[in-house]
């Protein structure tokens, strides 16, 4: 039984778009279409990394870690708030290595030529939306973070005397 | 006498030596130069690709038309890491935290659907999945 499972369980994880051929040919006569549309994207999403990037960097560098510094100075009990800037320092590290692992499948789609290859140009596309949503993930992610971090900020701030 | 033949054959591979810096000394020099800046360039460039510098380089010539988009009026000023937490302190602090945290929430480049097949005028309807072999 367990023998027969094994062998017959698919492997839907790397699975592969299988297109007709009339789903072939839209593919590649859309060809020069897609190709400007993939550009597009590529370098507005290189755009979006790189303000997010230096946005995340500064909150971390500029804002977390000076308050994180005063808390412990003034011997305030801070492991919440710390634990969760810990926290956004990794997600932040997920955000960077989603979007490297996107953008590497999106230039490598960009490479293909789609009159001659439009399966495995169509396969890249679909992996590299999956990629896509990964980052957005991420992305998703950090913006938790971020409004945890605000509620332990707030926690801190309302133990010690602060009216919010 | 023996001295001399020694002295002799210690001379002769210097002079060979001279001669061969004399007849080619400038151009081995340039092809030495010209193989330590192939080999300098190729290294910097392997690095720059893997270490995912080029893929956050605007400069690249594929990014032309978003470079002028680049957030520079971002400036954001640090907060303090030394001083009383009064109330004014949580106050300027809450304001600087909101401000930057609502700035990055706002930024939802990668919710959208930019790469479906409607976005990029592939429209092939539903399509079938294989297990890759």
């Amino acid at each position: 039984m367990i023998l027969t499972l094994f062998t017959v369980a698919p492997n839907y994880a790397s699975a592969v778009t299988v297109l007709t051929d009339d789903q072939i040919q839209v593919v590649s006569g859309a060809c020069r279409q897609t190709k400007t549309a993939l550009h597009e994207v590529h370098s507005y999403d290189a755009l979006s990394r790189v303000n997010l990037g230096q946005r995340y960097e500064n909150i971390a560098t500029r804002v977390m870690a000076p308050f994180i510094s005063r808390v412990n100075l003034s011997g305030i009990d801070a492991v919440a708030i710390t634990s969760t800037t810990v926290e956004y320092k990794r997600q932040t590290k997920l955000f960077t290595t989603a979007y490297s692992r996107y953008e590497s499948t999106l230039s490598e789609a960009i490479k293909i030529d789609c009159t001659k290859d439009p399966i495995g140009f169509y396969n890249m596309v679909v992996q590299a939306r999956e990629q896509r949503a990964q980052v957005n993930d991420a992305v998703a992610g950090v913006n938790n973070l971020l409004k945890q971090y605000k509620t332990d900020f707030e926690a801190i701030a309302s133990a010690h005397g602060e009216a919010s | 006498m023996d001295n001399i033949e020694q002295d002799i054959q210690e001379e002769i591979p210097k002079t060979k030596l001279a001669m061969f810096i004399a007849r080619y000394g400038l151009w081995a020099m340039i092809l030495l130069a010209i193989l330590i800046a192939i080999t300098t360039v190729s290294i910097t460039l392997h690095l720059y690709k893997t270490n995912g510098t080029a893929q956050l380089d605007l400069s690249r010539p594929d990014y032309q038309s978003v470079r002028d988009k680049i957030a520079n009026d971002d400036v954001i000023t640090s907060f303090p890491s030394t001083g009383p937490l009064d109330s004014k302190a949580y106050a300027d602090y809450r304001k600087l935290y909101e401000q930057q945290m609502n700035k990055a929430i706002e930024n939802q480049s990668f919710a959208g659907d930019s790469l479906s097949d409607s976005a990029l005028g592939i429209e092939i309807g539903p399509v079938q999945l294989e297990p890759e072999q």
